[in-house]
């Protein structure tokens, strides 16, 4: 078992930043260099989580003349960097830029020059990794120094957490041709890699969680986390995907369903099962890339989001309703993919205080809800669409905000029409707020 | 949000360690260690003081844990806010408080009549 995993998280934001300046011609080096600060989350006995807030490029002035290597940069740009290491107690990796495709490798120099910027790093704050930060046009290659190792240790993923992710698993090998997913080849050379190693989170396992992790399965995801801690009644034998009637009996949980069910589809599949409410296992959510929301309330959405947020987590929402007007039943729908740094479910108007107000109003009354397999199935569909998209990039889609509405009536989903009045940015959650809360002290 | 400084003064007479985060949108205070009404177990603990309006609610109080030994009370607030698990009584204040009122108000709900 390995025992030092460590995962690395960029905000799209400040991912295009350092790209931005990084590609930025200097007078005389060959490429430029920097800086990134970010906060470390220990997420259990062998899982760091690394998520980068902080970006501080080296002075044009700090660049040393030398032809014999891409960049050379004088001590005052590294004695920068360690001040705000002293300051903030914050992780530091030195970081450049492969100008190409594919997975960068260190070079020679690389190998023989980095090794000691980590070190004076790791001087200042042995407690914190530190590390080197390898980009390529679409890629990255690190190295980390882990307080107690004496070998540098890669990260078993990097990402850039953007539409669409920039996602590299160093140990990823090319896939070889997998017959079952002959017919999904268009969604690019590593999408089967991807699906075999990217942890997907899906929290409710009910009737949109069902069909999420049924699709999830049949497109090659591999690793699984499912939080719920229901079990089957008779009253969700009518949407429950999965469910045998001999399940209610036996009061089979949700969770049990979906296991069985992925494993049918794909009995290599890892899965990890949370019988409790996701936010007593909220560790196991933080290890996933991508998290799936079926749940039932805008205060649990709200909370779940909140989590997501704050470890870089894009969260793909999901849920249904049917309200009775006087003209009659109308059933109404929503897919919100609530990306790290752009508009969330609040910037959306999807969460409010009103609403939060009458769904407390109305806790202990709320009763059998209506709900019908159809909806939650278009729902779960259009969800897990926007997830290959995000996670492979197949369509070519950039920077997309997304907030479906879905009308069962009429059976049309479309953008939502909040999506023309949006802020472009959110200010209900900031990279300052990425990782274990910090608390001023008054 | 900056809470007015005096308010905060007075909060920190009742309970020294104060402290303040922001999530969501919602600006909390973190009193560590507060101490609980006569007969509550524990009789001290963490809480998160959220003084906005919350879910209907004008102002809420979370602790840490539910607390025992009070009367018998609605604990309908169950969240996640700022990594930890916090609990809170329905228990409606008046909008325009002080923090310190605030705070006596919510603790009133875990005290014998």
């Amino acid at each position: 078992m390995k025992t030092n995993i460590i995962k690395l998280r960029l905000p799209g934001s400040l991912y295009q930043r350092i790209m931005t300046d990084l590609k930025r011609p200097h007078d005389f080096a060959y490429e430029r260099v920097g800086f990134i600060f970010g906060v470390t989350t220990t997420i259990n006995e062998y899982t760091r989580l690394i998520t980068f807030n902080g970006y501080q490029p080296v002075d044009d002035d700090d660049y040393i003349k030398d032809d014999s290597v891409g960049a050379c940069i004088g001590s005052r740009a590294i004695r920068s960097a360690m001040q705000r290491v002293m300051d903030q107690s914050c992780s530091a990796f030195h970081v450049h830029l492969h100008n190409h495709k594919g997975q960068p490798k260190p070079s020679g120099d690389d190998i023989a020059g980095l090794p000691p910027v980590i070190d004076s790093l790791a001087n200042i704050d042995p407690d914190q990794p530190h590390g080197v930060l390898i980009l390529s046009k679409d890629s990255f290659f690190s190295w980390v120094k882990v307080k107690g190792e004496i070998q540098l240790v890669i990260p078993e993923i990097i990402s850039a957490v953007r539409y669409p992710m920039v996602i590299q698993f160093p140990s990823e090998k090319k896939a070889a041709l997998n017959k079952l997913l002959l017919r999904q080849s268009f969604l690019g050379e590593r999408s089967t890699a991807i699906f075999e190693h990217i942890k997907v989170g899906v929290v409710g396992l009910g009737g949109g969680g069902s069909h999420l992790v049924q699709q999830l399965a049949h497109l090659g995801i591999k690793h699984f986390t499912l939080f719920d801690f229901d079990k089957v009644e008779d009253s969700n034998h009518n949407r429950l995907i999965g469910a045998h009637f001999a399940d209610i009996k036996r009061k089979l949980s949700k969770t049990e369903i979906a296991r069985r069910l992925i494993l049918a589809i794909n009995p290599k599949a890892e899965i990890t099962i949370v019988n409790a409410r996701w936010q007593e296992a909220t560790d196991k959510l933080q290890q996933c890339e991508v998290a799936f929301g079926g749940v039932d309330t805008y205060e649990d959405r709200g909370q779940l989001e909140a989590e997501c947020r704050r470890y870089l987590i894009p969260l793909i929402d999901i849920g249904m309703d049917v309200h009775q007007t006087e003209q009659g039943f109308h059933i109404s729908g929503q897919v919100i993919l609530s990306m790290p740094g752009q508009s969330c479910m609040r910037c959306l108007g999807f969460i409010n205080e009103d609403k939060l107000a009458m769904e407390a109003a109305k806790y202990g009354k709320v009763g059998g809800r209506p709900q019908v397999v159809w909806p939650n199935g278009l729902l779960a569909s259009s969800a897990v669409g926007i997830f290959t998209d995000l996670v492979t990039g197949w369509s070519g889609q950039q920077e997309r905000i997304v907030y479906l509405a879905y009308d069962g009536n009429s059976g049309l989903i479309s953008n939502h029409v909040r999506l023309e009045y949006l802020e472009p940015d959110c200010d209900h959650y900031t990279l300052e707020q990425l990782g274990p809360p910090k608390f001023i002290k008054l | 949000m900056k809470f007015p400084e005096e308010q905060i003064d007075a909060l920190k007479a009742i309970i020294p360690s104060v402290s303040q985060a922001n999530e969501g949108g919602y600006d909390y205070l973190l009193l560590e260690n507060l101490i609980l009404p006569d007969g509550c177990q524990p009789a001290v603990t963490d809480a998160l003081l959220c003084p906005s309006p919350r879910e209907g609610y004008s102002s809420r109080l979370f602790f840490a844990s539910q607390i025992t030994g009070g009367p018998q009370r609605n604990w309908n607030g169950n969240i996640r806010a700022l990594g930890r698990n916090w609990y809170a009584v329905s228990w409606q204040t008046i909008p325009g408080l002080k923090l310190v009122e605030m705070l006596m108000i919510h603790l009133k709900a875990l005290r014998h009549p």
